[in-house]
Formats: C-alpha cells, structure tokens, sequence
C-alpha cells in the first residue's frame, strides 16, 4: 500500500493535476504498483516450498523438554491415548522416537 | 481384465518406490571424511584401510547413544587389539553438550566432531543414531538405524567374523 501511494503522489507531483490526463496515468500507476506487489507476494509464497524439514542429525533442537506440548510424559502418553481411543487421531506431537529425534 | 491389469502393474509400480533402501547402501565403498577429534588432530578414514571400523553417529540429545557407549567400550576392549576401531561421529551443534554427555558416559574409542553435518549426510543417515560396519577393504557391510537390545548380538557376530576374513 506505501508502493501505490508513493506512485501516485509522485505521479501528481510530476504531472500537476490537471484535468483527466493525471488522473490515468495515477490509475495506470496503481494498476502496476498493485501487480508488482502481487507478484512479490506470489515470489515469498513460492519461496516456502524450498523450506526443508530437518535432517535426522540436526533434531537436537526439538529434542529439548521444552518443545514438548505437555512436560510430564506420562501426562503427554494419556493426551494421546484419549485421542486416539476418542478421535482415531494419531501423531504430531512433535518429533518421533520419543523425543530424541531419533526417527 | 486389461484395466484391471493395468491397475495391479501401477500398483507394483508404486510399491517398488515407497521401498525405503536404508541409507548408504551394503556393499558400496563408504564415503571418505576426516574429521578432527578433541585434541585438534584429525582422523581420515582412508587411513584405518585393514582394519575394520564401526562408525557410529551420535549426538548429546540421542536417548540410546547412553545405551550404546557402554556396549562399544566393551567391543573395543575386546575386540581392538584384533583389529577393530570403533569411531563415533558427534553431530553436536555445540561442543559443551557433547562434552557434558561424555562427561558421564566415558568413550573408550575415538570420538570425532563433525558439526557441519557433511558426514553424516554422506552416509546418507536416515535417524540418530545410525551405525556402520566398514570391512577392511573400505565396504560398508551393515547400515543399522536406532539401537537395540537385539541387535548387539548379531553385530557382534559380525565383527568377529569380519576381524577373522581380514
């Protein structure tokens, strides 16, 4: 939005308003701005298909308490039995192997 | 009937994909590296040619790495005047964890840091930890993932076979 105000008011300033002419080439203006900030969000939503899951050597990070949804892993190991008994849900509770990434 | 035959073959067809050849394959030549162990020399693989090695990839957050240090201290007591050499690649990102984890569970064999990750990614590791088991000539002869209770025995077996054909 800072892109097409920018344009336009530099666009004004250039021109001077004066009659219909400024008004198309602001138009004209926006119209690019809009589709340049189209295609630059199109590019950084590309650019999230290249973002790779970590390989099994760099886990440590998740492997930490910390990046456990529930502390107590008895707690966590009951969460889990209720939804998967009452919902057939199964995994996503973070890294496999128990938490030491080591799947 | 030719549809459904179709349908079969396509299915053999994407069968044969999802079939998952575990990391670098038996029977190739494992990839060479040299990696700097604690002391700031460095071990190059190609040097232990005639002996045969057990590589192993662990790291301080790697649950069954604390099983199996006591298990490789006791083969390379056993078995390294024979012509083993156990080493043990830690992929750490810093070098204070593996530290604190060795702190209590001592290595008798060589420990070598790789915290680029290169190595292990040779090898092609699917999970931590991973062993392989290199024969004299070079050649990886078994790729194990995990560490079980029930494999000691049988890699066993195989080292001691491998230390008496070299």
């Amino acid at each position: 939005m800072v892109l097409i105000a920018s344009s336009e008011s530099a666009s004004r300033r250039a021109v001077g308003v004066v009659g219909d002419e400024p008004m198309e080439t602001s138009m004209a203006c926006r119209r690019y701005a809009s589709l340049g900030a189209g295609v630059a969000l199109l590019a950084l939503l590309a650019s999230c298909a290249s973002i790779t899951p970590p390989q099994p050597w760099e886990k440590g990070e998740l492997a930490k308490p910390a990046m456990q949804f529930d502390p107590d892993p008895l707690v966590a190991k009951g969460t889990q039995h209720i939804y998967q008994s009452k919902e057939g849900a199964a995994g996503g509770y973070g890294v496999g192997g128990g938490g030491c990434g080591c799947n | 009937m030719r549809a459904l035959l179709v349908r079969l073959l396509g299915g053999l067809a994407l069968c044969s994909i999802a079939l998952d050849v575990a990391a670098v394959g038996v029977g190739q030549v494992a990839p060479a590296f040299t990696l700097p162990n604690g002391a700031g020399e460095s071990l190059v693989l190609n040097d232990l040619r005639g002996q045969v090695v057990y590589v192993d990839f662990w790291a301080s957050w790697c649950g069954p790495c604390k099983r199996s240090f006591p298990w490789m201290n006791e083969l390379q007591q056993k078995y390294g005047g024979k012509g083993l050499v156990i080493i043990a690649i830690n992929v750490d990102k810093k070098r204070e964890d593996a530290q604190r984890f060795l702190s209590t569970t001592p290595a008798q064999f060589r420990i070598v840091y790789d915290v680029a990750g290169l190595t292990p990614a040779a090898f092609e590791v699917k999970g931590m930890p991973s062993s392989y088991l290199i024969d004299a000539q070079g050649r990886v002869v078994a790729a194990e993932q995990g560490f079980r209770e029930e494999q000691k025995a049988a890699v066993e077996e195989r080292i001691r076979a491998l230390l008496a054909a070299r």
